[in-house]
């Protein structure tokens, strides 16, 4: 292997793998592990009537390419962030090798970077041979070599055009201010950056929530098994948070010196992470009251909330490392698991709030790192 | 005035700083000493950036004990600024304006002092390093504080603002008696400043009259 190749891996493919570990373990979690009994199937049936209806419906497999383009969109994303990094300035050095012999060295960084695509396309090809329809498995083949070779393509781009940003507008001279305020920033970051991470958390959350509370009947109305894979929904916030805590002690070190007292930096987050939970709580008010019981549909909200505000306040404490904050979050999802079980789900809201204010008190002026 | 009573910091139980007793005027101070002495500490601390021990007291005002107050009187410029990539300039000025109640003509003044007008409402991911610089260090000047810290000012300016800051700093000092406190390894070239010099080395400070 080339020592391009090598260093280009090192940079742009093992650092993706281990800051997405998290996701896909959650992804395979989903599609694996938490498929039991399908209408009597197991999980093989499930999977393969999941690629059949793929196969043989369109608009099922115009949706499985939604996703791919995505997460094509997710590793664009990731590259062009890598590239602009200030300790990454060296990879100019890239855009003097030969356009061809980059753009094939960026197709290999890629298709590593699509393994798990391509492993799931292995999947539905051999379900496709299984079903005597592997014909139909070409245009999903194609759709990823396209994406493979449009992102490597674009990467390219980016490495031979750094800093391309489009016109110059024309001077000004006088001064116009603009409403600006701190949640303001955090929420255009997120808008900007992190839209993909968000749709994947929302999309989950969201749907599960809807799917599992429709199909409650009046006469079992039991949610246990909700509260479990809703807060595993809200629980995957804490990955956004983490970044947002990292990009804030980077990008936003400026505003521990500004004069806001500590309740109105508080208040900052309390509206960063409302305005996060309103795709829950449109999902909740729709369930609410048919579905969902009024007191229910507030501890879902009150739970919700007051878990996001606990997980940034956390960050607080010590900016743990990904493994330990993870880890930290599943001892959260044990805590959660025992307060369903019995029954004390508005005590932990209780806690969690309280927590989430005391720990921002006391680690906010004392936070370093 | 500055004052520092019993301040140490640690990092991982290794001091790198100790001031048992400091007192400084409203001055203009030129911060010295090696790499990894600790000015950036020193500059982080007292903009309120970083926790500490001890006590630090701006005209009377405790960081520790009022953190509002006081960092109502402190603006501080980093060194190696960074900023969100799709805030525009306009937009993190009118944050700052805001915040610190600075005049618009202020604004404006200083737009035109460090001649940003024509990159000022592009998005910050466009600037090069010398622009952000510049950027922060304007921001440092808004408003009127009792106290500016300026981080390697002078690293990658041009050289026409390299020679408007000594200016700048010597109007605020006179018109709102602001007390500065900059590091810088390159030399300051001013003739009509009167600067002191603070001595950074083995994890104290030391006033040079």
């Amino acid at each position: 292997m080339s020592i391009t190749r090598k260093i280009l891996i090192k940079i742009f493919v093992k650092p993706f793998y281990r800051q997405h570990a998290g996701l896909f373990v959650f992804l395979f979690i989903i599609l694996f592990g938490a498929v039991g009994m399908v209408d009597g199937a197991g999980l093989m049936a499930f999977h393969i009537s999941l690629v059949q209806g793929m196969l043989k419906n369109i608009y099922f497999l115009l949706l499985v390419f939604f996703i791919w383009s995505l997460y094509a969109k997710k590793t664009e994303q990731y590259i062009g962030n890598i590239l602009r990094r200030p300790d990454y300035l060296f990879l100019h050095m890239l855009s003097q090798i030969e356009r061809g012999k980059l753009f094939w060295q960026m197709v290999w960084i890629q298709f590593l970077l699509f393994l798990p695509v391509t492993v799931y396309l292995v999947i539905i090809f051999a379900a496709g041979i299984y079903l005597h329809v592997w014909l139909n498995c070409l245009p999903a083949l194609f759709f990823l070599v396209a994406l493979i070779l449009v992102c490597a393509g674009w990467n390219v781009y980016q490495i031979l055009h750094p800093g391309h940003s489009g016109r110059i507008k024309k001077e000004i001279i006088t001064f116009r201010p603009r409403e600006t305020s701190y949640w303001s920033l955090v929420i255009r970051y997120i808008w900007k950056e992190k839209k993909l991470l968000v749709a994947g958390i929302k999309i989950y959350s969201c749907l599960i929530l809807y799917e599992m509370v429709i199909n409650q009947t009046k006469v079992e109305y039991d949610l246990s098994m909700i509260w479990l894979f809703f807060s595993f929904g809200i629980l995957s916030h804490g990955l956004l948070i983490y970044q947002l805590r990292n990009m804030e002690e980077t990008r936003l070190t400026f505003y521990r010196t500004v004069p806001r007292s500590l309740l109105n930096r508080f208040l900052q987050y309390a509206h960063i992470y409302l305005i996060l939970l309103i795709p829950e709580f449109i999902t909740i008010l729709i369930l609410t009251p048919f579905y969902l019981h009024f007191s229910d549909a507030i501890l879902f909200i009150l739970f919700s909330y007051s878990l996001l505000l606990f997980l940034n306040s956390l960050l607080f404490i010590q900016f743990f490392r990904i493994k330990d904050y993870l880890k930290i979050i599943l001892c959260i999802f044990l805590l959660i698991y025992f307060c369903v079980l019995t029954v004390s789900i508005p005590v932990l809201c209780f806690f969690l709030f309280l927590s989430s204010i005391g720990i921002f008190q006391k680690r906010y002026y004392r936070f370093e790192r | 005035m500055l004052q520092f009573d019993h301040v140490t910091k640690n990092y991982d139980r290794q001091q790198v700083l100790e001031i048992s007793k400091l007192e400084l005027g409203r001055n203009i101070y030129w911060l010295q000493g090696i790499n990894g002495s600790g000015k950036t500490t020193f500059l982080s601390m007292l903009a309120g950036m970083i926790p500490f021990t001890g006590d630090i007291l701006l005209d009377g005002i405790n960081l520790r004990q009022n953190p509002l107050p006081y960092r109502r009187l402190v603006n501080f410029a980093e060194a190696e600024p960074q900023y969100p990539d799709f805030l525009t300039g306009t937009e993190l000025i009118s944050f700052f304006q805001e915040i610190r109640n600075a005049a618009l003509v202020q604004i404006d003044l200083l737009i035109n002092i460090f001649k940003m007008h024509r990159f000022i409402s592009q998005p910050i991911g466009t600037y090069s390093s010398g622009m952000i610089k510049k950027l922060s260090l304007m921001l440092a000047f808004i408003g009127k504080p009792a106290l500016i810290l300026l981080d390697e000012p002078l690293a990658t300016l041009d050289e026409g603002s390299i020679h408007i800051l000594p200016e700048l700093i010597k109007a605020y000092h006179k018109e709102f008696n602001t007390c500065f406190i900059f590091s810088s390894h390159q030399p300051f070239k001013s003739y009509t400043l009167a600067i002191q010099k603070i001595l950074i080395s083995d994890q104290s400070l030391q006033l040079i009259t």
